[in-house]
């Protein structure tokens, strides 16, 4: 997160007839704020952030504050007025436009069963992109773009069993397509496994990450090979070993968008002397595969 | 140019000084009450003959309004020239009202007029009116000051104006 955030009335200074709230989140807790009223709200093409909940001032509400939501599916086209003289009760602050997260995030998450001596992982910060509008808009289809992580070279821990996760955002997301390639012949009897997980809040006493997973894809193999899982999300699936020479690809229907953080891990059968790595590639997107017929085929 | 006043040539008959038009005398003979014939009466000023002078100006410019720090309303339009016709547009969501109130806060309790984004309101501003403006926040604003001076030589007729020297 960049501080202090974008100021909305800088927008309307040099011209602009938006305000676009762009950032890394930095917090489970972030809060942003607009000093600028406007006349639609919309969630903007970099978010991976599905939910923004707007809160305005109402003086027919005990606290003088309402709340809406702005979705990946569904924008708010109707004037807002931040009423910067004005405040809210019991807190007395400022009758400006809010806006947070309704996803849940954690910046220390780790997956259940994260083993904290030998599991690496690679934690991708979801960005907040909301967008808001000073003019009215005739029609507003908010949409977020497909977006595409690519992870060149994730290092491999060389002790046997020991996980090396990429975790990404994956709110609202209704598609993946996963891809892997690595070095088969140091993963001999070793796993690739995607999952989604939602996130919960609950108490942390105890070990383990506060999410709960879904196992969607458990693959053994036993050669070189690129692997490639493209699903919906949501369904269960274990597919047996793969001989030496084959790709693979599967696509699995479910209920699209239920998983706040998607991880992909590889793990060694029996690892080698030197550290290894493989390369991933994730596209996520909003828009359903056609084809939700679970299917496997080699 | 010879000066007809100087040239000796040219000098009027002493018989003629002083000697004007007379008035019709000033007795109501309807309702409309006595009738100024004298056309110079109220006259406009002529444009200045330097550049930027003058009040026959027409004014553009982007006004934006900030929250007021001490509810002083700020002045838009100061109508201590001629008469004006006032163009306004907000440009964002505001809410930003105008009026000829001094107090038009709070913006959204009916003292003045409230404007709408991308919609144009005038309003003709007659001499001495000054036009007020108020916003919670920082919005833009288009403004054209468009002066009327036909107004004021219209203004003066209706209302009887005086005939220099009677």
């Amino acid at each position: 997160m960049t501080y202090p955030q974008e100021s909305a009335d800088d927008y309307v200074i040099n011209g602009y007839d938006f305000f676009r709230l762009n950032t890394l989140l930095a917090s489970p807790g972030d809060i942003y704020e607009s000093t600028q009223s406007g006349n639609a709200f919309a969630l903007g093409p970099e978010s991976d952030i599905s939910e923004v909940v707007v809160a305005y001032f109402d003086q027919q509400q005990p606290t003088f504050m309402n709340q809406l939501s702005v979705t990946s599916d569904r924008g708010f086209s109707a004037r807002l007025d931040a009423n910067n003289i004005g405040t809210y009760a019991p807190a007395n602050r400022p009758g400006k436009i809010y806006m947070w997260p309704a996803d849940l995030w954690n910046p220390d998450f780790r997956p259940f069963g994260f083993d904290n001596t030998n599991d690496r992982i690679i934690l991708e910060t979801p960005r907040l992109d909301v967008i808001q509008f000073f003019k009215q808009q005739q029609s507003m289809q908010p949409q977020r773009r497909d977006k595409t992580w690519t992870f060149q070279s994730v290092a491999m821990n060389p002790v046997t069993a020991a996980r090396s996760y990429v975790a990404i955002p994956f709110y609202g997301r209704k598609y993946a397509n996963i891809c892997v390639a690595l070095n088969a012949g140091n993963m001999q009897g070793g796993f690739i496994t995607i999952q989604g997980h939602r996130l919960t809040i609950g108490d942390q006493s105890g070990s383990g990450s506060p999410s709960i997973p879904k196992i969607l894809a458990v693959q053994d193999w036993g050669g070189r090979a690129m692997y490639s899982f493209q699903f919906n999300a949501g369904a269960v699936q274990s597919v047996g070993p793969i001989t030496s020479g084959q790709d693979m690809s599967a696509n699995v229907s479910g209920n699209g968008g239920m998983f706040d953080i998607l991880t992909v891990d590889v793990t060694y059968g029996t690892a080698p002397a030197v550290v290894d790595k493989y390369f991933c590639e994730i596209t996520v997107s909003d828009t359903p595969a056609a084809n939700g017929v679970v299917q496997l085929t080699a | 140019m010879v000066d007809s006043r100087r040239d000796p040539r040219r000098a009027v008959p002493a018989q003629q000084l002083g000697q004007r038009t007379s008035m019709v005398a000033a007795t109501a003979t309807g309702k409309i009450g006595p009738i100024n014939l004298d056309r110079t009466g109220a006259s406009a000023p002529a444009p200045k003959a330097q550049t930027g002078a003058g009040d026959n100006r027409t004014q553009l410019f982007t006004y934006l309004t900030k929250l007021p720090s001490d509810r002083q309303t700020p002045i838009l339009y100061n109508g201590d020239r001629l008469w004006a016709k006032v163009t306004v547009e907000l440009e964002t969501a505001g809410p930003v009202a105008i009026g000829q109130q001094q107090n038009l806060y709070p913006v959204l309790g009916g003292q003045g007029i409230l404007l709408e984004t991308d919609q144009p309101y005038e309003v003709i501003i007659a001499k001495g009116t000054r036009l007020y403006i108020a916003s919670n926040s920082v919005n833009r604003v288009k403004v054209k000051i468009e002066p009327l001076p036909w107004m004021e030589q219209i203004t003066a007729l209706l209302m009887g104006g005086k005939v220099p020297g009677q």
